[in-house]
């Protein structure tokens, strides 16, 4: 077989990489394509939007629309693929209250809790300069000059906001649905954030966002909304304060009283702090007014101050967020722990953020010290379950004391994956009034939404399942490791057995086949003896010296098999043929004609290699001499890199030759050519003498040539295979 | 034989050169961050913390991470902010803690962690050291600009009201000592009315200066201590219709604050020069890396702000909030 020359299987193996590396990038050409155009109107399922995470506020679903119930700066609920880069986002939107910014995010990353904790674009409405704005977000705020909005910035008015992101430019327009009076306003920014996710924010209040809906888009669709808006800005607010003062309308007051007058009734009593109302005389409504901050906001409120909680039932109110800081006036009872006002009025003054919670314990919160208060305590979840149609309770137990956190207005569904026995850390009013805890626990959470449980750590893993799986494993370890011992007992013995037949082997073709040789040379002188044909003494000699050297050579083999029991013999590799032609002699004396051959370039053969052929050689000799009768022997060696071929002939008497009839000699020469890879092959047949013959592949010399030559053949097989495929 | 090992040695160097670049790429290609957190990022007040802290980082190559509370008593999350910044092995940090007390062991942390740190504005409740430099404002100074202010509305018998004491800060009760000490020395026979909160509910706030408001007649002038109690301050100003007849001396800066300065409803205002303190803030930080001396305590002049000056060049300086460097 011809060798194939270095370059073109050089080049079939560069054409393959090549096919390959195509095909990579083709692949991720077509997946970062697939990935960067998104489509997709958003559907409100489990009570969330699609995929979404929050960071900050107090995020739920209320009919068809997504809903931030709190007054947290900056509150963000995200969703889609880090990869969008031009698209069309489109989403009505409503806020609940006069203050604050509502709007979208596109193309963000690096999202984290904060006022404008991500890296992207913000596009919105912001009612303390009624304007439209639009500005980079990263970790830092810095808008374009932002565009009045016809008709003002109110509460209770949806407006339509549509924004497309093409390269470097972004435009945006905003209608009021009520009035159709739009907005238009566009910017370009280099470089720029060029792809990233969709989101919802605002900042300072709350309210709804519906019909969400993101598409791919064009030039021609920014064109659209950027040939509408009076010119393309960048964003460069704020400097300094007094360029912003330039360009900003403030709104005239943040004064409560001004901005939002109440009824007479709210004002005209003194205002107290709910620690006061705990004072006051039992069993006797006493018309009461406060103020703090809602933490709770329901049909009913929970409202907080510095010194307490209160709940609010009943009463009068405009719709309020998590945050919103109202004036509630009504009439109170003190309770156990905490009041309740019930009826009167609550009004709207400012809006906040959020209070940060207050980290309790279990035990503290069960005393009552907290009770009404927004609080944030961690526990190990031990089961959740419906009490009542939306009503779901989250069973936790926190040093022994047992407590429930009710998920109040929500859907089934609606709650995070939870898994019973991690740790939560779970935030909300803390209750102890017994109609909320039926008197199962001592105190329960009202949690606000998903955003306000936070899971610490998962299950541990010694569950009792667990334990069961861990000692099945244990115990299938044990018997796998008992499995391995037995194998390898198994292989060790196995191991003794084969050296002990190699062992025997080599005694059957050493010292045996030399014994072999003693006996034809005594049973020669015999023959002669008894013949009476009076040889001579200088023959006998000989044959008796032929005897001697067959001994002297059973010993040397002796020597030589104990010695292969740990070291080869270096010279065996380098003089086979002439080993095996002395050995011929030695058995024959001058009775056969024996002929050596070397064909082909020589090349070094390995030390197991030269041994087996050594061996083979000798017992294909030693059979003929016994069995054949011959009167010449040919020996030939044949090297055909990296193959290498014996070849003993004779033409003695020769014999039928089948595998089933193969005597033990036969037998230990297949068995030794198997030992290296190699045939062994024998023609005979009577009167027409016998050609044994073995051929193998000489293995490299050393463990690294070895490995190299391995690998380099499969690779070749492998090529082969494609070729041919 | 030897063209194929070769080829295949030059295939295995590339793949190497390819792994290293690509495993090594982010390090190689990400500066040094530095965490900025401030008291809150709903004030313009930190803007210019920010601001300042840019530029002076981009001297260095550095990139800053800014981000801080919704609002200035979160400590909780401020505490939070810090822990992430630390596991995040940021190369520095620089903090204006909204707590006194609670962010100790925060700092703690981020010392233990070998992260130079620097506090900005108001001090933290331990010695500064080696790693931990304070760069604040004058509290001192604030309080006797004010109580010079003041001084001049006021005449003996005069009633004075400090808003917006908040022990967990000790900025806070520096400004009101220092401004009690000052105005009474210059007006003898002065009447201080001193109100605490820990609360930043704006509704709480204003309540409280209704209250002063409603129950001394002779007052005279509101000295806040905060931006939200200032807020607060001017709304009741406007609900009790006392606009002209009581001055309102605010500190500490934010855009509604001055815009209201502008059009006469806060007196004046004593601006903490954040701008200085982040640019400060991150020189020290730079000693501190290259273990040169830092002063332990670097102290930043206050800047009294009116009508008459709030355009100039210099006060302007100090409300610039421009965090975004010019490449």
């Amino acid at each position: 077989m011809s060798r194939p020359t270095v370059l073109p299987r050089t080049v079939f193996y560069l054409a393959i990489a090549a096919l390959v590396l195509l095909c990579g990038v083709f692949g991720w050409f077509y997946w970062s394509r697939a990935n960067s155009s998104p489509n997709h109107i958003y559907q409100l399922r489990d009570g969330k939007l699609e995929g979404s995470q929050a960071y900050g506020g107090t995020w739920g679903v209320v009919d068809d629309a997504v809903r931030n119930n709190s007054d947290e700066r900056g509150a963000k609920l995200v969703t889609g693929s880090e990869k969008w880069k031009d698209y069309t986002l489109t989403a009505d939107l409503k806020f609940d209250g006069e203050h604050g910014d509502m709007g979208v995010i596109v193309r963000s990353t690096d999202e984290e809790e904060g006022v404008d904790a991500y890296n992207g674009y913000y596009i919105g409405l912001r009612t303390t300069d009624a304007t439209l704005i639009l500005g980079r977000s990263d970790y830092g705020w810095i808008e374009a000059r932002p565009v009045p909005m016809p008709g003002g910035v109110h509460a209770g008015v949806w407006y339509r906001l549509v924004v497309t992101a093409v390269g470097c430019r972004i435009a945006a327009s905003s209608q009021n649905l009520s009035t159709m009076q739009t907005a238009w306003i566009a910017v370009e920014e280099q470089p720029c954030a060029a792809a990233g996710r969709i989101g919802l924010r605002s900042l300072a209040t709350g309210g709804l966002w519906k019909n969400i809906g993101v598409k791919p888009a064009a030039l021609s669709d920014y064109l659209a909304l950027s040939s509408h808006a009076a010119a393309v800005g960048h964003p460069e607010f704020p400097k300094r304060e007094a360029d912003y003062n330039r360009i900003f309308r403030f709104s005239p007051s943040y004064g409560a009283a001004v901005q939002l007058p109440g009824p007479a009734e709210a004002s005209s009593r003194p205002l107290l702090h709910t620690g006061d109302l705990q004072d006051l005389p039992r069993h006797q409504d006493r018309p009461v007014s406060l103020r703090g901050v809602v933490t709770y906001a329901t049909r009913d409120l929970y409202v907080q101050d510095a010194e307490g909680g209160v709940f609010v039932t009943g009463a009068r109110m405009p719709l309020l967020n998590v945050g919103d800081e109202v004036e509630v006036t009504g009439y109170t009872q003190p309770g156990l722990y905490s009041s309740t006002i019930r009826g009167g009025i609550v009004k709207l003054l400012w809006g906040g953020t959020p209070t940060p919670p207050i980290a309790v314990t279990a035990l503290q919160a069960a005393s009552g010290a907290y009770d009404a208060r927004f609080v944030e305590l961690e526990g190990r979840l031990t089961g959740i379950r419906q009490s009542e149609p939306n009503v779901q309770v989250l069973q936790f137990v926190q040093g022994g004391q047992p407590f429930s956190a009710l998920y109040v207005n929500q859907p089934s569904g609606s709650l995070p994956q939870l898994e019973v026995n991690s740790i939560l850390r779970i935030r909300g009013v803390c209750v102890l009034d017994r109609k909320v805890t039926r008197e199962i626990t001592p105190f329960a959470i009202l949690l606000r939404s998903n955003d306000d449980i936070e899971t610490i750590a998962p299950p541990p893993w010694w569950t009792p399942v667990h334990i069961v799986m861990l000692f099945i494993a244990l115990i299938g370890l044990a018997l796998l490791i008992q499995l391995i011992y037995f194998r390898i007992q198994a292989w060790q013995a196995n191991a003794i057995t084969q050296e002990r037949e190699r062992l025997a082997h080599d005694i059957h073709d050493t010292m045996a086949q030399s014994f072999a040789g003693v006996g034809y040379q005594i049973q020669g002188i015999r023959s002669g003896v008894q013949r009476k044909d009076h040889p001579e003494f200088r023959h006998i000699a000989d044959q008796l010296d032929v005897a001697y050297q067959l001994v002297r050579k059973s010993h040397e083999e002796a020597s030589r098999t104990i010695a292969m029991l740990n070291v080869s013999a270096p010279d065996m590799q380098n003089e086979l043929v002439e080993s095996l032609a002395s050995t011929a002699r030695k058995i024959a004396g001058d009775h056969i004609d024996t002929e050596t051959a070397i064909e082909g370039t020589p090349f070094r053969l390995n030390l197991r290699l030269a041994n087996a052929l050594l061996h083979i050689g000798q017992e294909a000799i030693t059979n003929a001499m016994s069995h054949a009768n011959p009167t010449a022997l040919a020996i030939t060696l044949r090297y055909h890199e990296p193959n290498v071929e014996l070849i003993v002939e004779d033409n003695g008497g020769g014999f039928n030759y089948s595998r089933e009839t193969a005597g033990f000699g036969i037998m230990g020469m297949q068995k030794r050519a198997q030992s290296v890879g190699g045939q062994l092959q024998i023609a005979s047949a009577p009167g027409k003498g016998t050609r044994v013959s073995v051929t193998a592949i000489s293995r490299p010399t050393t463990l690294r040539a070895r490995v190299a030559a391995t690998a380099a053949e499969r690779f070749h097989i492998l090529a082969k295979w494609l070729r041919a495929a | 034989m030897r063209v194929r090992t070769a080829i295949g040695g030059a295939a295995l160097g590339l793949l190497a050169v390819f792994l290293i670049v690509v495993l090594f790429a982010r390090q190689i290609a990400h500066p040094t961050v530095i965490a900025v957190v401030p008291e809150t990022t709903a004030q313009e007040i930190w803007e210019s913390e920010h601001a300042g802290a840019a530029h002076a980082a981009q001297a260095y190559g550095w990139k800053i991470y800014w981000n801080g509370p919704s609002r200035e008593d979160d400590f909780p999350r401020q505490v939070q902010i810090v822990q992430q910044a630390i596991a995040r092995k940021v190369g520095g940090l620089v903090l204006s803690p909204d707590h006194d007390v609670v962010l100790i062991s925060a700092v703690q942390a981020a010392l233990d962690k070998k992260i130079p740190t620097v506090i900005v504005g108001s001090p933290l409740g331990i010695s500064p050291g080696s790693n931990l430099t304070f760069v604040v404002n004058d509290d001192i100074a604030t309080g006797r600009l004010a109580a010079e202010r003041a001084a001049s509305f006021l005449k003996s018998g005069d009633s004075v009201a400090i808003l917006g004491m908040n022990p967990n800060l000790l900025s806070s009760i520096e400004r009101a000592n220092a401004f009690e000490d000052a105005i009474e020395k210059r007006i003898p026979g002065i009447r201080i009315e001193e109100r605490r909160s820990t609360s930043v509910s704006s509704s709480e706030a204003e309540e409280t200066a209704e209250d002063v408001i409603h129950a001394d007649p002779r007052l005279r002038v509101i000295f806040s201590l905060n931006v939200n109690q200032s807020r607060a301050a001017y709304g009741a100003l406007l609900s009790t219709k006392s606009e002209g007849k009581i001055a309102l001396i605010a500190c500490d800066q934010d855009l509604d604050l001055l815009h209201h300065l502008r059009s006469g409803g806060i007196d004046s205002l004593i601006a903490q020069n954040t701008y200085v303190m982040g640019y400060d803030a991150i020189q020290a930080l730079h000693k501190q890396l290259a273990g040169e001396h830092t002063e332990r305590r670097i102290v930043v002049p206050p800047v009294l702000i009116t009508r008459d000056n709030i355009d100039s060049q210099s006060v302007q300086q100090v409300l610039d909030m421009n965090w975004r460097v010019q490449e």
